[in-house]
């Protein structure tokens, strides 16, 4: 299980924005919106695994409006991985 | 910086966590990293993502820069110096807890560090970063506005947004494996200027530049600009009331 | 920092999930919150800015004075700031209808240009395997004593950054002088086929378009291009409307995706050569849908196809001849070759339908370096043609160049193994005649054969006399086809060790010609010296010599007629007119001679006006009229043809061909190609088959290699490379690969993989999901980089009619580096 805290800046383009905050909220499964603070919105991405997570932050920044993803806090936890006491905040 | 810092609301339940939490989450925000687009005012050695190990965090006088084999694969978003590393920002009053006067010092400081990015006065600045994100809202992110980024500030741009900042400013990061420069220069470029002259002691200065690519004088000359440049008098908007540009400077009369 | 998050962690094992999200969206909201600084903080900052010790920075005593930028064929004007002798400072010229003001991070940087340490400041003479310094007197005697001997077997290399004065005595020396053809220049590498596309479809060379169409245009399509890096202010200019929020659609037809691509609203990747497809594919279906401009078409068009044997005007064909040959482009078909999906074909096309939108295309290397170029030239302006989409502010085929006087010098004043200036050729007796009127030779001192064009040159030259090779001496000026030249080993390093060949070299640095180099003159360069560009927009520019050149470096024109003064002293006939004066001979205004042949009295008169005031003569024929040179002096450049009004006035030409705007179309004409090679005022539409590109990858070399540019370097990188800010900036060359192409191999970013192909091989460090990013089975790389010439691998097959060689495909093996 991978958590990964990002920050999402939007593009200028205000349409742009809502439509790609329309299409994230329907990520729920996975996405977690915070609250947005001018052009950017903090979320936290849910994965199986670590390269999951890198995909979906990577399909996150395909989106048009959206104009940077930036990981700021990855935790993980995969007990054949890491001992269940400890918290990495690397995820190689 | 008109945020509410202290309570770090967020969206999620913070349940029956206590105090516990508050002091870790203060933690994390409280560990200014380097940069989130990344750092901002350090000359050299900036990290990239290949290079992060705890040892190097804790060191004080930046980071080794890495080579060019150890850069990922596959980048997790725009900014590889970013992305695996955990970063809170600093609040922008960290920056100007006590009024301080400009002194001499402050200026010169300010003014070299302007020109280790700066080919000549006038030139734009290099990018002291790693950049892959090429749109211009993800520069203006932080450079819209400016930004304090840890022990960092991300100056705020001077002149109107374009859209494609990376036309004119060149990533100044090694990108590659480090190679020695390709060949020495002995180009001495305009200095920066230090001083706009004054008609008697007292009286407001004549702008020692000129203002193209430079119309946002409150950029450099505002809270976000560097301590050594800033005004005394902030709370008057109209800069130009007072301080005259020069017919010299600004080429009025080049028409040829 | 870890050990503290162990620590906070363990109380929270029970719900370690719902934690972390909360401990990431804390960071996440933070950093998201945290951002802009507010006005308050104002009130915390510093006291007045008392006495300091600094000193004026004197900044009023630096003199500030207008030239085009160095670089690139876009034109921008800078501001040149000159301070004791030295330039000091660059600025956009905000008087620049070009760039407004703008720059990209090269012309910011241009002044820095002429600062590299290692200037070349003295002649240099190869004695017994080592440049040595002599005396320009013994370097212009024994250049003079090279050509003297021979003086068929001599041939000039010259470039498309030569000044219009530069390229004009060079053309005159060796056409009118010497009688010889072989004259050729750089751009043959560069914008070949894009001369030749316009003269099979106008009869005239050069765009009729200009930079106002990115203003107006709702569609810009970039052919293979990306300006985004190689031509970024005139991109700036297309993209920054969208900030002052009018739309622009960017659809970028391309074989990999690049900054020009971030940019787009759709990404065309085509398989590289099949752009010939594409193109039949929009003609087809306009035809197939009727909504091709049928009234244009009748006014204005003609068709053409490919003759057997094929020649650049090819034959005549119907309008139902030209819908047979392309029924066969249906999108699925276009699709099958191209890679591109038969839906963007169609949308495509049907843009293309629309009289609603206007629609500028945009290319350059792409389309030019390519073994069919002036095809690929020829059926973008058809399908502009067919769908009307010319003539009109933002309606417009425009092909960029990539130095900057490749129309001005190159293009304009003929500086082609074929050409004579004003767009004129040797073939044709009249020209001839002219020219030899002109430059007051005798008659028949123009040779009517074509000289060897740039492939042929070297190949040549390369070649032992005693192998059949044709040359023995030869001069290169203002470039470094030590590096540009397509499969050097052949066309190039083979020159090392053959004793009788001596070649001479015109330089400013040490470059891989000079490397080879028996005789380097050292130049002066940019406002070391007067000069006149002409940019892709028709744009002739003028400046003037600012700082004084280092050392002994002397301008490039003060070497052409030094030498051409000894062969003169020598007794070379070609070096008399026809009255028996010096073919060079100026005078002061009481009629007396200037000796301009001597350093010291090279500046005694502005020699960069005389020949451009000789030159100008020449340009009236093809109706591409220039202005005298004090209009020039007074403005940031004129788009001809400039013709005077009956005020007096100089007016320039924004759109050519088209009524109110080209003077020389008759009212109520509304659009009159009166160059017309049918000459009925038609324009030709034509069309080209696709055909399969003369090396593709197969099994050995199962990749395709394209080369190209970076944003931070200039042509070979030589001026740009010693450039602080851009050398730390781009250090070294790459190359691209896709990602699961460097999974396959085992390659990551920063490995040294080994490029082969059938030619030559080099090893570059891979970059995966870099600056550019190539399909699968594609790979790019950069050829700035001297220390990697990856012109070593290139194919040297060139186009037909241009004889541009194609530098965008071969095939290549690809394997990580095994270190031994």
């Amino acid at each position: 299980m991978s958590v990964s805290g990002i920050v999402i800046t939007l593009g200028a383009d205000e349409q742009h924005a809502e439509s790609a905050l329309k299409a994230m909220q329907k990520e729920q499964e996975w996405l977690e919106l915070g609250e947005r603070s001018g052009l950017r919105v903090p979320a936290v991405v849910e994965a199986p695994n670590d390269p999951a997570a890198e995909e979906r932050v990577r399909m996150l920044l395909q989106l048009p409006g959206v104009a940077l993803v930036d990981v700021v806090f990855v935790g993980f936890e995969d007990p054949t991985l890491a001992p269940a006491s400890e918290v990495s905040s690397d995820p190689s | 910086m008109s945020e509410d810092r202290g309570g770090l609301s967020t969206p999620l339940a913070v349940g029956p966590l206590g105090p516990a939490l508050t002091l870790f989450l203060t933690g994390v925000v409280a560990i200014a990293l380097v940069g989130f687009v990344v750092g901002v005012s350090h000359p050299v050695s900036v990290p990239t993502a290949g290079s992060s190990s705890p040892s190097a965090l804790e060191s004080s006088e930046g980071l080794p820069s890495v080579t060019y084999s150890e850069l990922r694969q596959h980048p997790i978003g725009p900014n590889r110096d970013f992305q695996s590393w955990p970063v809170a920002f600093a609040t922008a009053d960290s920056l100007s807890t006590e009024p301080r006067p400009v002194t001499a010092a402050s200026k010169r400081l300010a003014l070299d560090e302007r020109s280790e990015r700066r080919a000549f006065n006038g030139a734009p600045p290099t990018i002291p970063h790693a950049v892959d994100a090429t749109s211009s809202a993800a520069c203006l992110g932080c450079h819209g506005g400016g930004a304090v980024i840890g022990d960092r500030v991300a100056r705020p741009i001077p002149h109107a947004a374009f859209e494609n900042c990376q036309q004119c400013h060149a990533a100044e990061l090694d990108v590659f494996e480090k190679v020695p420069a390709f060949a020495h220069s002995s180009f001495e470029g305009l200095p920066e200027p230090t001083e706009g002259s004054r008609a008697w002691p007292g009286a407001p200065p004549v702008m020692p530049h000129s203002t193209q690519m430079r119309e946002e004088c409150i950029a450099c000359h505002g809270p976000a600009g560097r301590e050594g440049l800033r005004t005394s008098h902030p709370e008057r908007k109209v800069c130009t009331q007072c301080h005259a540009s020069s017919a010299d400077l600004e080429r009025r009369g080049a028409e040829r | 920092m870890n050990q503290q998050r162990a620590q906070q962690a363990s109380p929270f094992e029970s719900d370690r999930r719902n934690f972390l999200k909360l401990t990431a969206m804390a960071a996440a909201t933070s950093v998201a919150s945290s951002t802009a600084f507010g006005s308050s903080a104002f009130g915390e900052t510093a006291f007045g800015a008392d006495s300091t010790d600094a000193t004026e920075a004197g900044a009023s005593d630096v003199r500030w004075d207008k030239a085009p930028c160095r670089f690139c064929g876009t034109g921008c004007h800078v501001q040149v700031g000159v301070r004791e002798g030295k330039v000091v400072a660059i600025a956009g010229d905000p008087l620049a209808e070009v760039n407004k003001g703008l720059l990209c991070m090269k012309g910011y940087h241009v002044g820095l240009a002429l600062y590299g340490k290692d200037r070349l400041t003295q002649p240099l003479l190869r004695v017994d395997g080592e440049l040595q310094p002599i005396s320009w007197e013994r370097a212009i005697q024994i250049a003079a004593e090279k050509i003297h001997a021979a003086p068929e077997r001599f041939a000039f290399y010259g470039s498309g950054q030569w000044t219009i004065p530069e390229g004009y005595a060079a053309q005159k020396f060796m056409k009118g002088g010497l009688g010889n053809n072989h004259i050729d220049p750089n751009a043959r590498l560069c914008m070949a086929s894009a001369v030749t596309g316009f003269i099979a479809t106008y009869g005239v060379d050069e765009p009729a378009g200009c930079y106002d169409d990115l203003d107006q245009c709702d569609v810009l399509i970039t052919w293979g291009n990306n300006p985004a890096e190689m031509h970024p202010v005139l991109y700036s200019r297309v993209v920054d409307r969208r900030s002052r929020g009018e739309t622009v659609e960017i659809i970028d037809i391309s074989t990999r995706r690049t900054r020009t691509t971030e940019h787009a609203q759709r990404h065309l990747v085509f398989r590289p050569h099949s752009d010939l497809a594409i193109a039949n594919g929009i003609a087809h279906l306009l035809i197939a849908n009727g909504n091709y401009d049928e009234e244009f078409v009748n006014k204005h068009c003609a068709f053409r196809a490919p003759s057997d044997p094929p020649t650049l005007p090819g034959r005549p064909i119907s309008f139902d001849e030209y819908k047979g040959f392309v029924a066969e482009y249906t999108p699925e078909h276009v699709e099958k070759i191209s890679g591109v999906p038969a839906d963007e074909i169609r949308y495509l096309a049907a843009l293309f339908g629309r009289r609603d939108v206007k629609i500028t295309s945009l290319w350059c290397m792409g389309m030019n370096q390519h073994t069919q170029g002036t095809a690929i030239n020829c059926l973008v302006h058809g399908i502009h043609l067919l769908s009307g989409h010319f003539g009109r502010a933002g309606d417009a085929p425009t092909s960029l160049t990539g130095q900057p006087s490749a129309c001005g010098t190159v293009r304009e004043v003929g500086t082609l193994a074929h050409a004579l200036p004003g767009g004129r050729v040797v073939m044709n007796s009249e020209h001839r005649a002219q020219s030899e009127q002109i430059w007051n030779v005798p008659a028949g001192r123009i040779s009517p054969m074509p000289g060897f064009h740039t492939v042929a040159m070297w190949d040549s030259f390369c070649t032992p006399l005693a192998d059949g090779g044709k040359l023995d001496t030869l001069w290169v000026q203002v470039t470094n086809p030590g590096q540009t030249l397509p499969n050097l080993h052949k066309l190039f390093n083979r020159k090392e060790g053959l004793e009788d060949k001596f070649l001479i070299v015109s330089e400013v640095y040490p470059t891989a010609t000079t490397a080879l180099a028996d005789l380097v003159f050292p130049s002066a360069m940019w406002v070391e010296k007067n000069g006149m560009f002409g940019n892709s927009e028709r744009r002739t520019q003028q400046w003037f010599k600012q700082v004084e050149p280092p050392g002994d470096a002397r301008d490039d024109v003060w070497q052409t007629i030094a030498v051409a003064h000894r062969l003169h002293e020598l007794g070379v006939p070609g070096m008399k007119d026809k009255d028996g004066r010096f073919l060079f001979r100026e005078e002061d205004s009481g009629g007396k001679e200037v000796p301009i042949w001597e350093w010291e009295h090279y500046y005694d008169l502005n020699v960069d006006e005389r020949l451009f005031e000789e030159y100008r003569k020449f340009t009236r024929l093809k109706h591409k009229d220039l202005a005298p040179y004090s209009e020039y002096v007074k403005t940031r450049g004129l788009r001809w043809p400039v013709v005077q009004s009956d005020a007096g006035e100089w007016r320039e030409t924004r759109f050519r061909f088209v009524e109110e705007q080209d003077p020389y179309v008759a009212k109520g004409k509304g659009i009159d190609f009166y160059h017309s090679p049918t000459h009925d005022g038609r324009a030709q539409v034509w069309f080209s088959p696709y055909v399969d590109p003369p090396e593709s990858p197969d099994e050995a070399y199962p990749f395709w290699l394209c080369t190209g540019r970076v944003i931070e370097h200039w042509h070979t990188g030589t001026m740009t490379r010693r450039i602080p800010q851009l050398d730390r900036a781009m250090p070294r060359a790459y190359v691209e690969l896709h990602r699961a192409d460097a999974e396959a191999l085992g390659v990551t970013s920063g490995d040294v993989v080994v490029i082969e192909s059938r030619r030559g091989r080099i090893e570059l460090p891979a970059w995966i999901d870099g600056r550019g990013q190539p399909p699968r089975g594609s790979v790019f790389v950069p050829f700035f980089d001297e220390s990697k010439l990856i012109n070593e691998v290139t194919l040297d097959a060139y186009d037909p009619f241009s004889k541009q060689p194609d530098y965008k495909k071969c095939a290549v093996s690809v394997r990580k580096l095994v270190k031994p």
